[in-house]
């Protein structure tokens, strides 16, 4: 699983170096400020032209906020051995994102994914 | 009688059919092997892979397309795309296609050479079967093609294709930083594309650009490299597209179908059509 999710990650160093690397730019994403967050994955969309990770990510008062997490093409997924069954609802995530340049929250693209457990079963953790 | 005409026509039809495999094996021994799956070779996917990204390019713009291009730079830095047309699923065209944001796959025929991406579902056609430029031709993004087999070093082989692209359609940048084309579509664009005569696993495309919006003709030139064992993916861009651009400005779609700002105090659409809330 460490291999998989640092396709992940390339998404978000690729944004860092070079910008346009998808149809479109990844310019609104801030890459000097990335953000950590903890959740639980709502849903892995393995959809063109993005894949999307929805995060319910609890915050510090208790309540719990949905991120729109944006990474690379699933092709490009494909080809790094992801899978529309990489990630399922459930399994709990960690990971530092890129949030939103200078627009609210709770959209952001994968940086740098910390740490993973699945819910069921626990099994792996990835630090 | 009847069963020594059907032999003799049967013969006929077998010699006939021998004699047209001999031709077309003869032809496709002339042409290149560009088979497999070509990926971008030379990193980032700014237009001159030479040059860093963004103001670096250096492309040789009129100051007015500069100064287009200039905007379309800060509107991308505040997070505003409306000046790409990939951000909501158009076709790169020519000649972005060739930037392979996905891989490529270039299928030689005598008749045609064809370049398909996964990548927004392009495919383009190289017509190489001696045509002449039509009168009249509809715009498209891909463009009209016509190339030429080389044989450059005489060795009874063809090795290079050159392409001649007219009749494009707009919108089209040259990347995702917004360097622009004119207006009036007219431009041209020429390529040279071969083998690395020393490594037949990289593909050059030699690619030159005659547009209004410059001040002389941009050659740049791409590499790809070849996986023959590539698996293809099919790449249907509107499938969840969460970029969304009304009038010049870009939001973006959240989880929930809602739209967001991309910029700080970005005004909402225009909503006179529909009633609101008292």
């Amino acid at each position: 699983m460490r291999r998989q999710l640092g396709a992940l990650l390339l998404g978000g160093a690729l944004v860092g170096s070079g910008g346009a690397l998808a149809h479109h730019s990844f310019a609104m994403f801030d890459q000097e400020h990335p953000v950590e967050l903890e959740g639980t994955v709502q849903e892995f969309k393995f959809t063109a032209p993005h894949a999307f990770i929805i995060l319910v990510v609890k915050q510090e008062d208790g309540r719990l906020e949905t991120w729109s997490l944006e990474g690379v093409s699933p092709s490009a997924l494909v080809r790094e051995g992801w899978s529309r069954t990489t990630l399922k609802p459930g399994d709990e995530l960690k990971l530092r994102v890129t949030p939103p340049r200078r627009a609210g929250r709770r959209l952001g693209h994968p940086a740098h994914p910390l740490q993973r457990r699945q819910s069921r079963g626990a099994r792996s953790v990835i630090r | 009688m009847l069963d020594r005409r059907a032999i003799q026509i049967a013969a006929l039809l077998a010699m006939l059919a021998l004699a047209a495999s001999g031709a077309r094996a003869h032809d496709e021994a002339k042409y290149p092997d560009w088979k497999g799956q070509w990926t971008r070779g030379n990193g980032p996917a700014q237009w001159d892979p030479s040059k860093p990204g963004g103001p670096r390019q250096q492309p040789p713009l009129t100051p007015e397309y500069q100064a287009i291009w200039e905007a379309n730079m800060a509107s991308q830095a505040s997070g505003g795309e409306s000046y790409n047309p990939q951000a909501v699923c158009l076709p790169s065209g020519m000649p972005r296609l060739m930037i392979a944001y996905e891989p490529i796959e270039i299928i030689v025929t005598a008749e045609a050479t064809y370049v398909r991406s996964d990548h927004l579902s392009e495919f383009r056609r190289i017509y190489t079967d001696g045509r002449e430029w039509p009168k009249n031709v509809e715009p498209t993004y891909t463009g009209y093609s016509i190339g030429r087999w080389i044989d450059s070093d005489g060795d009874g082989r063809y090795d290079m294709l050159e392409v001649e692209t007219r009749h494009l359609k707009g919108p089209r940048t040259f990347d995702a930083s917004g360097i622009p084309f004119h207006v009036d579509n007219a431009a041209v664009i020429k390529e040279r594309i071969a083998l690395d005569k020393a490594d037949p696993d990289l593909l050059r495309d030699e690619i030159t650009a005659i547009d209004h919006a410059l001040t002389r003709p941009w050659t740049v030139t791409r590499t790809y490299r070849r996986d023959r064992a590539g698996e293809w993916f099919e790449h249907v861009c509107t499938e969840d597209n969460h970029h969304v651009v009304i009038g010049k400005e870009s939001y973006f779609l959240d989880a929930a179908g809602y739209l967001m700002p991309t910029r700080k105090d970005q005004p909402p659409p225009d909503l006179r059509y529909f009633q609101s809330r008292k």
